[in-house]
């Protein structure tokens, strides 16, 4: 006989409702003070806090993550049938013969380096971190760090990774730190069209694109523009790869525009980003920028 | 300690764990399901009363802390909903499986659409990002979840001998 759905009213007669009224008034309460609070409030602080008191548990997602990358490639390995694997064998070859030639000019890139100093030209000075863990919740898009205050990380620093900009340091604990990334809504950067100079505000939404707003009316933009960070605002350093434009929505000259953006730098648990301490290029525009609409 | 009080401590605990260590590892279409506001409402239609409510409360402060949206948001809601759950459950509280599922379908649309609306209002995001790309999807993704979380917490939960509209009580096993 299949079991029946039953409901356990046995704690009825205590009468929740006042209970139920308190938290009620308690929860709203909070509501209210957070949104009045600054981002150095009580509540904010806690938040930071109890963040960084789960940070073995995301520690052990970021494994999971790790450990479920790994399943899908041995998965797809073996399940793959004689076509896959007679191409995976020429490939090989073929590599084979690049990393040859590229440890050539490995070598040779190593000489030009020497003699250039390129990293003494972009003076990027910052602290390397590993990402962490995944954002824990779809409505946030923060990533946890593996550095914080005790490695000279702080609020407000640009984070970037080698495919361009992350996003921006929000919270700082001693060994950890969450990184607002620029997909995230709450997220706005000041931008610049690559190949003209036109300058607008980047704003990420829950899409995971990126719009790009107040650029001018007569300021042309086209699909394959490359975005860039505009260094106004002294934020973020100028010239950081952010994305690429891959859609506009009504034409140029239309007051209602809408310009999509892909992001360029897509991070994962385990890779490797910078916290931006300082750039060479400390973020002031050139007076040669377009102005700007904000 | 009684029976449930134990099952819903361990219940709530491992909800948050999974929360955090799972959930961002099932994701789908960059949604993943929020395992805290599925147990709080099911916790809320199989055992309406104070306990409930101290569940939702718990458990939305915790589902505030590990993200960054408004502190109190979740707890607001979830206890909302424990509320209408209790409501809820005392009409439809013997009709069956499926009739209950539907009613914790509801209960969690009304909880995800509600926090969406929170986030616009707080947020300068479009009805479309926060409701047809996040909200619908991950509510979807949640009742998903409810379906198998549902039924192992009525196992575990609920003695056979409080049962309500029930003419069989199930025997005791020992």
């Amino acid at each position: 006989m299949p079991r029946p759905l039953t409901v356990d009213n046995s704690s009825s007669s205590q009468n929740p409702n006042i209970l139920l009224v308190i938290l009620l008034v308690i929860s709203l309460v909070l509501v209210i003070a957070y949104g009045r609070e600054g981002d150095n409030g009580v509540l904010h602080s806690i938040q930071t806090g109890v963040s960084t008191a789960f940070l073995p548990a995301k520690a052990v997602s970021g494994g999971v993550s790790s450990a479920e990358n790994s399943a899908q490639d041995q998965l797809s390995d073996a399940t793959a049938n004689d076509s896959t694997l007679s191409g995976l064998r020429d490939q090989n070859e073929q590599l084979r013969n690049e990393i040859s030639q590229l440890e050539q000019y490995r070598q040779e890139a190593q000489q030009l380096q020497g003699m250039l100093n390129i990293q003494d030209s972009y003076q990027l000075n910052g602290v390397t971190a590993h990402v962490l863990s995944r954002p824990s919740e779809s409505w946030d898009q923060q990533i946890t760090l593996d550095r914080g205050s005790d490695d000279g990380i702080r609020s407000g620093l640009p984070v970037v990774s080698s495919g361009g900009l992350v996003g921006q340091v929000t919270s700082v604990g001693p060994n950890s730190c969450e990184v607002r990334l620029v997909t995230d809504p709450d997220s706005g950067v000041s931008a610049m069209i690559q190949s003209n100079h036109g300058t607008g505000i980047l704003r990420g939404s829950y899409d995971g694109l990126l719009y790009l707003e107040g650029v001018d009316d007569s300021t042309e933009v086209n699909e394959g523009d490359v975005i860039v960070t505009s260094g106004m605002g002294g934020v973020f350093p100028r010239g950081i790869m952010i994305g690429t434009v891959t859609r506009i929505e009504n034409s140029q000259g239309a007051s209602s525009r809408r310009i999509v953006v892909t992001p360029n730098a897509q991070v994962d648990v385990s890779d490797v980003v910078m916290a931006v301490n300082s750039m060479g290029n400390d973020g002031d525009a050139s007076a040669s920028d377009s102005s700007q609409s904000q | 300690m009684e029976h449930n009080t134990k099952v819903l401590i361990i219940g709530s605990i491992v909800a948050v764990l999974l929360q955090i260590i799972l959930a961002p590892n099932i994701m789908l279409f960059s949604v993943m399901p929020n395992l805290l506001v599925v147990y709080s409402v099911v916790v809320s239609m199989l055992l309406p009363g104070r306990s409930s409510v101290v569940v939702a409360f718990v458990l939305g402060i915790l589902a505030d802390c590990l993200g960054f949206g408004p502190f109190g948001a979740f707890a607001l809601l979830l206890l909302i909903v424990s509320f209408v759950a209790r409501k809820l459950m005392e009409v439809y509280g013997g009709a069956g499986l499926g009739i209950s599922l539907l009613v914790m379908a509801v209960l969690i649309l009304i909880v995800e659409f509600s926090y969406a609306g929170i986030m616009m209002a707080m947020n300068d995001v479009s009805p479309l990002n926060a409701f047809v790309y996040l909200a619908l999807p991950e509510s979807i993704y949640d009742c998903g979840c409810g379906i198998i979380i549902f039924p192992l917490m009525h196992y575990l939960l609920v003695p056979a001998r409080s049962s309500i509209g029930v003419s069989t009580p199930r025997p005791h096993l020992h």
